[in-house]
């Protein structure tokens, strides 16, 4: 229990706004209420394309209707994250519950996706670093194109499933997993793996469509919607680089968006103070903006800017977007990391 | 061995407050009335705790929302594994004093 001395601390390296402690506490502070208002809209519109799904059966209209369905699925991305902070709720059981539940939708064991995720808030956007930096600059064409579907994500998520529940854990996943939580991970992933194998005997032996339809199918067809949210987060920005200015997209989302999202839109927000819940990041840019660089307009606009950082980044994988920065000067960019460095 | 720490007046009610002493890092509560204090840098990744989030008698790192019971330094919630060092306390004369090994 040695107490490191204080020049040590990892979170020094980042930057950070200038903001009182009062607004900050203020900011920080837990409550039911939103998460359970966010949860239920998309229950509500969950339960909507349900009864769409129940009624195309037996016509053509079974696949949009699936994608459909799917696509509001697939944003159990959003309270399994915010849970995996431990944020969504104050109330503690509730916060553990959603995110077994959700995190059950998403396909990872909820302590390999609370660890793994904090190693990437501890070293956002470090190549080989970061436990969930999947690609690095340059940003291929397939890169963006797999990543919106979700074709990256799947088959490492079910290899990680599968190497878990076998009780295979890699070297890098001890890097930021403790030994006494490795027991855990592999008994989650089974008892998750013992759930997807429950649906399909579900489905074989009972001679139904029902988990296929309702589960598994959706999850891959309407996967895009999500990924096209995650996607933005932090593509072809800037990467081995200590400030979540210019290694991370924040963009401007409208109302579904943001609910079904969990205003993960505010991005760099969430990144400077992972302790401010989502319902809270709306107040946090309110009080930061001017510290801040513009947001993408919008989901589109932010992917416009990284397909068209596709062709400079092969020319030059130093090249990455980035918005400007409050009060620099003109055409000044911090240093930032090439591709592999 | 009793060390002053810092003036008990700059103690903050129901929130947290850094104090480095001898390049060691301290954090300082006032938690309903009563005086804590713990090890200033979270067990589990090297974060400020005082800049966490105070929740009655539970500390919040504000890097991975690791939490640690205030009066006992045990974890609360995860990724924190380690429990957090706490120390006797007592105040003399307007000065909260911590008790540490050695002298």
């Amino acid at each position: 229990m040695a107490s490191p001395s204080p020049a040590a601390t990892v979170r020094d390296a980042w930057w950070e706004p200038d903001i009182d402690r009062a607004t900050l506490k203020a900011l920080m502070k837990r409550s039911d209420g939103p998460g359970l208002y966010f949860l239920g809209v998309w229950a509500v519109l969950l339960a909507v394309a349900g009864v769409g799904v129940h009624y195309a059966q037996g016509s053509a209209w079974i696949v949009p209707a699936v994608v459909a369905y799917g696509l509001v699925l697939g944003f159990a991305y959003a309270p399994s994250h915010e849970c995996a902070h431990g944020s969504a709720f104050r109330t503690r059981w509730l916060n553990e519950a959603v995110l077994w539940a959700t995190s059950f939708v998403w396909g990872e064991s909820p302590t390999h996706r609370r660890y793994a995720h904090s190693h990437h808030h501890t070293h956002t956007w470090h190549w080989q670093v970061d436990a969930q930096m999947g690609y690095t600059n340059p940003v291929r064409l397939r890169t963006w194109f797999g990543d919106v579907i979700g074709l990256l994500e799947f088959w490492p998520r079910a290899k990680l499933m599968v190497r878990h529940a076998t009780g295979r854990i890699l070297p890098r996943e001890r890097t930021y997993l403790p030994d006494s939580q490795v027991p855990v991970v592999v008994r989650e992933a089974r008892f998750l793996m013992a759930g997807y194998l429950g649906l399909l005997a579900w489905a074989a032996i009972g001679q139904t469509w029902v988990p296929l339809l309702y589960f598994f199918v959706p999850r891959f067809a309407g996967a895009f919607g999500v990924y096209s949210f995650i996607t933005t987060q932090h593509m072809a920005m800037a990467q081995d680089v200590h400030d979540h200015r210019v290694c991370t997209r924040s963009m401007t989302n409208r109302w579904l968006g943001r609910v079904l999202y969990w205003n993960m839109n505010y991005h760099i927000e969430h990144h400077v103070y992972p302790s401010i819940p989502f319902h809270a990041l709306p107040a946090l840019n309110a009080a930061i903006r001017d510290q801040l660089p513009a947001p993408s307009p919008s989901l589109w606009a932010a992917h416009v800017e990284i397909v068209r950082m596709i062709l400079p980044q092969r020319r030059d994988p130093a090249a990455t977007a980035y918005h400007p920065l409050p009060g620099a000067p003109a055409g000044a960019r911090p240093a930032t990391g090439a591709a592999g460095s | 061995m009793w060390v002053a720490l810092c003036p008990v007046a700059d103690v903050p009610d129901d929130d947290a407050l850094e104090v480095v002493r001898d390049g060691h890092v301290y954090c300082a509560y006032r938690i309903a009335g009563r005086h804590h204090v713990t090890d200033g840098i979270c067990t589990h990744a090297v974060a400020r705790l005082a800049e966490g989030y105070v929740l009655d008698d539970i500390i919040e790192c504000p890097m991975h929302n690791g939490r640690f019971h205030i009066p006992t330094g045990r974890v609360e919630g995860p990724p924190a594994c380690e429990p957090l060092r706490t120390y006797p306390v007592r105040v003399v004369g307007g000065e909260l004093q911590i008790e540490i090994a050695g002298g």
